[in-house]
């Protein structure tokens, strides 16, 4: 792999994992957010 | 305790997560066009954009924060379950982005010094903060009174941000092949050995990490005290139905 490969690859990984994190978080709450009923929120 | 309330998709979390979005995409394009490749580095140079904004974040910022907020925890007059929740959302953030700091770092070894990992004094003790944190985590897991939950995982808390002194000064104590501190070092505080866009494109990096953080801490916040709250209900459900349970029969 040449050095813009290695490049390429640090930044594509580091936005897939900080979305996929910020995605989970995000749907979770949701998820959890419409489990509760309004007064419990 | 009590469990403190949710604020769920405020206008400040929206315009933080705008902003967030903006100084990312700005860091990007600074790192991969804007800045010049390093005398000796070269275009691998582009990396310690991400590297260096995320070990700041993951060390100084999101451990930081977890350990502030367990000393509160443990002290009686603060004492709050805010607290208790404050640490754990920081210092999970914390280890995505110590991760992270591991992986470009790596990445970034393997283009200058040929290999992906070596035992050197930085990295080793770095490697063992991520695994000290993530023992944190799992501590958080372990089935226990909220109380009783809260105060272990505070004190381990405490004893893991020990390592980050020493994380440090690693790269004065020891021989290392890693790099001295080109900012954080008291001798070059007015004096850093970064200039020009290569300098700004470093802050631009270090300012949209704390705002990407800030807008984590945020929304991951909302989940624990949401989690909380559906733990509660969970358990209030067992205990009436027990109750409805004993009256019938």
């Amino acid at each position: 792999m040449t050095d813009a490969g290695y490049i390429f690859a640090g930044y594509a990984a580091t936005a897939a994992i900080l979305g996929t994190y910020a995605t989970w978080v995000i749907r979770r709450r949701k998820a959890l957010a419409r489990l509760l009923p309004p007064g419990d929120k | 305790m009590t469990t403190p309330p949710v604020r769920v998709g405020t206008p400040t979390t929206r315009i933080l997560g705008w902003l967030t979005a903006v100084s990312l995409a700005l860091t990007a394009v600074m790192a991969l066009v804007v800045s010049p490749p390093d005398v000796n580095m070269q275009d691998s140079v582009r990396l310690l954009y991400l590297h260096v904004p995320t070990a700041w974040l993951a060390m100084y910022v999101s451990f930081g924060v977890t350990t502030l907020a367990s000393v509160l925890y443990l002290w009686k007059r603060t004492r709050s379950r805010f607290w208790d929740l404050t640490a754990g959302a920081s210092a999970e953030i914390g280890v995505l982005f110590l991760g992270l700091t591991l992986l470009i770092g790596s990445i970034w070894g393997r283009i200058t010094w040929g290999v992906w990992w070596t035992w050197d004094a930085r990295l080793t003790t770095t490697a063992v903060l991520f695994v000290l944190y993530l023992g944190y985590l799992a501590v958080r897991k372990v089935p226990a009174t909220p109380e009783v939950a809260a105060r272990r995982s505070a004190i381990v808390a405490v004893a893991a941000f020990l390592d980050v002194p020493i994380v440090h000064q690693s790269v004065e104590w020891w021989r290392t092949l890693h790099q001295d501190a080109t900012i954080l070092d008291e001798r070059r505080l007015l004096d850093p050995q970064i200039h020009g866009s290569m300098a700004w494109t470093l802050l631009l990096g270090v300012v949209a990490f704390t705002l990407l953080y800030c807008w984590l801490l945020a929304h991951r916040f909302q989940l624990a005290a949401l989690e909380d709250r559906f733990a509660d209900r969970q358990l209030q459900v067992a205990i009436d139905e027990r109750r409805a349970e004993a009256v019938t029969s």
